[in-house]
């Protein structure tokens, strides 16, 4: 059996993953928004890896391999949180990948933020979250499942999340990728969603809002054939609601990839 | 002068260990029995030399043994971690994964341990057994989970219940859950059939030392004498002598070294003596979340060298949660908070918990699953499809199977983002001694097989219809001759 071919990873018409007007400094930048969506069993770690490398890096070298060409941006620094995993996952992630850990800085949000915050109101925990971002129009933040914060904060609604949360972090800095999970909206003929449910409702609209403020989504998604020992699932990228708007001279290319994740690599293939 | 049969048990039982070989009774008598390599952790004057892979798989910087009494240059906080490193590398509910080389604890079963393909839960991560329909084989593999760590805590202080809060022991559990007879109910370590109970405690009172014994064993077996074939059994003797001991060597040196890791436990019996406060710490789920998790923080700094086990046995179970747990805001709170703690002390504590997935909507179920490091589901047969495989399996009926186990999510591989989702691949079998799970094969029903064939041949005789007859004759050797009879009788 002969190994497909490996395919680089390219999200826009340059050929590049993060176009050098993302990357390069400038004096009124724009603010932009990635999203990558997931689910349980295709989950987004080594993308995220990836596109944290192309920040820090230049390219996403863990993905297409080494490459002369690309410079490190070092004038960026690229901010990571979670809200299910913990500060050291991402840091022993990337220091695999020998990624300068100069170049980020991972917010830990998982530790005792029930404790901290479960009496509080919901603006204040919201605004306080906020504060832990640093201001740099410059950088890139990285925010993994924001979703969960329409469980663990009692009352909060999507719109509020978007207006208080999401849009004023989007301003916090140049590029914000957001991971979220969208198991939720998996068919399942035995457990149809029920669309009456208020909870469901809220998280539709929020993964909805962030589909429409991006400029790119990429779908991780496992195989409709089920599990497979050489393929782990599909990565589907596709334009997103302000492709269209964006202010970059750049347009995303949409395209399906196949990938295998076996140990700490992945690769990209075609069908 | 007394005379005793050859099978007859000294001491009429009692006094000697009844240990069986290869396994680890409950209440271990582990003054007198030495670990290979691993010291018992009640009695820190016994050396402490790691094994290799322990060597190996240092955790950070500090020498791996603790001489008593040696005046290593540290600082007072240094020396506390060390201690407590190396009372958790001594530990012997906990090893390498074979695959990642993170550190695992057994579930306490050992066909999970095996599906979980580390060999164990990873240290710091959490599992979730969810269960589909009303049957309640999630709580037999929590109570397993629980039971394995008060065996654990057993071996390290010689099989006693202290009361203290500090004792020797080596695990300490904390169940959320307001049911204390939880403890109770917990099983028993299982010792084997009554003939393999009689056997070892043959072989334990062989093994001692004295006059009688000593004269039986240098004397020769008096089958050799009886029989005028006498070498011939002799030679037998030795050749399956030599026979074992080359399979067992292989076989042993990789048992012996995680052999207290894992143990079977007989779910019709229950651990004696019960276990103690101090081995075991009960939540009340219905506190406010925030008490919960201090409480939670507040054990497992408390039992700052130990191996902790946190246990949901039946989250969300109406009789013990109340109705506002349903809402997302506290169940996953909760859950949330929980898996916060475990990753800070990701060196020492798990999570288990199992939840029946009736209860639960899509949203929940799916918010659940996403903050379990683990998550595999139960699927238990229905009524039709038991009857189905008793009658297939009449005559074996331990490989009747009560249910299909769905891997959903293994540790650390699918935070990877390996696809490790596998469906219909295992199958789960609960038995009184095991709760057994095999790879998953629909069995053949040749009954049902043979009388499919029967069937147009009957048709035959009712219709008449020649032509079927005749087709019928050339598909199945089976019915040939029943088919001539129909037709010679037509």
């Amino acid at each position: 059996m002969t190994t497909p071919q490996r395919q680089d990873f390219i999200l826009f018409s340059d050929q590049s993953v993060m176009p050098s007007e993302l990357r390069a400094v400038t004096v009124e930048p724009k603010h932009h928004l990635f999203l990558i969506t997931s689910t349980m069993a295709t989950q987004p770690l080594w993308l995220i890896n990836a596109l944290v490398e192309t920040c820090i890096s230049g390219g996403p070298f863990s993905l297409n391999g080494p490459s002369v060409s690309l410079k490190a941006n070092s004038n960026s620094l690229t901010t990571i949180a979670s809200l299910v995993h913990e500060e050291i996952f991402y840091h022993n992630a990337l220091r695999k990948l020998k990624v300068n850990a100069n170049g980020y800085q991972i917010l830990d949000v998982l530790t005792d933020f029930v404790l901290k915050n479960n009496d509080k109101p919901r603006d204040k925990v919201l605004d306080e979250l906020l504060e832990r971002f640093p201001t740099d129009v410059q950088s890139t933040i990285v925010l993994e499942q924001p979703e969960l914060l329409l469980s663990l904060i009692r009352g909060l609604t999507a719109d509020e999340l978007n207006k208080k949360f999401i849009l004023p972090l989007m301003k916090k800095c140049k590029l914000l990728i957001v991971a979220s999970s969208i198991d939720l909206f998996q068919d399942n003929e035995n457990e149809p969603l029920d669309s009456n449910n208020n909870d469901v409702q809220e998280f539709t609209k929020f993964v909805t809002s962030l589909i429409y403020n991006s400029i790119v989504v990429m779908n991780l998604r496992s195989l409709d054939t089920g599990r497979s020992k050489d393929v782990t699932g599909s990565l589907m990228i596709s334009r997103g609601g302000q492709s269209t708007n964006s202010p970059l001279s750049v347009h995303v290319v949409e395209n399906e990839y196949l990938y295998l994740t076996q140990r700490d690599s992945t690769r990209l293939f075609y069908r | 002068m007394s005379f005793r049969k050859r099978g007859e048990v000294l001491n009429n039982g009692r006094g000697g260990s009844e240990g069986i070989p290869g396994r680890t009774p409950a209440g271990m008598n582990n003054a007198n029995r030495t670990l290979p390599n691993r010291g018992p952790i009640s009695s820190p004057q016994q050396s402490r030399t790691l094994t290799g892979r322990m060597q190996n798989m240092r955790v950070s910087g500090g020498p791996t043994t603790i001489a008593p009494g040696s005046t290593a240059p540290h600082s007072e906080m240094g020396t506390v971690r060390d201690e407590e490193n190396s009372v958790l590398l001594n530990h012997p509910g906990i090893r390498p994964s074979p695959l990642s080389g993170t550190f695992v604890t057994s579930t306490g079963c050992e066909d999970l341990d095996k599906v979980l393909t580390h060999m164990g839960l990873p240290l710091g991560h959490s599992m979730l057994v969810e269960e589909e329909g009303t049957t309640e084989f999630n709580s037999i593999l929590a109570k397993i989970f629980a039971a394995q760590g008060i065996v654990y805590n057993r071996l390290a202080s010689g099989g006693k219940t202290t009361g203290g809060s500090n004792d020797n022991g080596n695990t300490h559990l904390i169940v959320l859950s307001f049911y204390q007879m939880f403890a109770k109910e917990l099983p028993g370590l299982y010792k084997g059939s009554k003939k393999d109970i009689k056997k070892s405690k043959i072989s334990d009172e062989q093994s001692k030392l004295s006059i009688q014994n000593l004269a039986e064993n240098t004397s020769t077996p008096s089958r050799y004498k009886d029989f005028k074939i006498a070498w011939k059994y002799k030679l037998a003797d030795e050749e399956k002598e030599k026979l074992n001991a080359k399979k067992s060597t292989n076989t042993k040196e990789i048992n012996d070294e995680y052999k207290d890791y894992n143990h079977q436990f007989d779910i019709t019996s229950r651990i004696m003596p019960a276990p103690s406060n101090s081995e075991i710490s009960f939540i009340s789920p219905n506190l406010p979340i925030s008490t919960i998790l201090t409480q939670v923080e507040q054990i497992i700094k408390r039992q700052n060298n130990k191996l902790v086990r946190i246990i949901i046995p039946s989250f969300l179970h109406p009789a013990m949660y109340q109705a506002d747990y349903f809402s997302l805001s506290k169940s996953i709170s909760l859950i949330h908070g929980l898996r916060s703690i475990v990753k800070v002390h990701e060196d020492r504590c798990v999570l288990f918990a199992t939840v029946s997935t009736d209860i639960l909507n899509k949203l929940l179920r799916i918010q659940l699953e996403n903050l379990f490091d683990a998550v595999v589901d139960l699927e238990p047969f229905p009524q039709d499809m038991l009857q189905f495989l008793e009658r297939i399996y009449k005559s074996q009926p331990n490989k009747v199977q009560h249910g299909l186990l769905h891997v959903l999510k293994l540790p650390v591989f699918s935070e990877r983002g390996e696809m490790q989702v596998k469906k219909s691949e295992w199958a789960f079998r609960n038995g009184r001694k095991r709760f057994e799970i095999d790879e998953w094969s629909i069995p053949v029903d040749d009954v049902e097989s043979s009388s499919n064939a029967k069937q147009p041949g009957t048709d035959d005789h009712n219709h008449g219809n020649e032509g079927e007859t005749s087709h019928n004759h050339s598909n199945s050797n089976a019915t040939a001759p029943k088919n001539t009879k129909i037709s010679l009788e037509y």
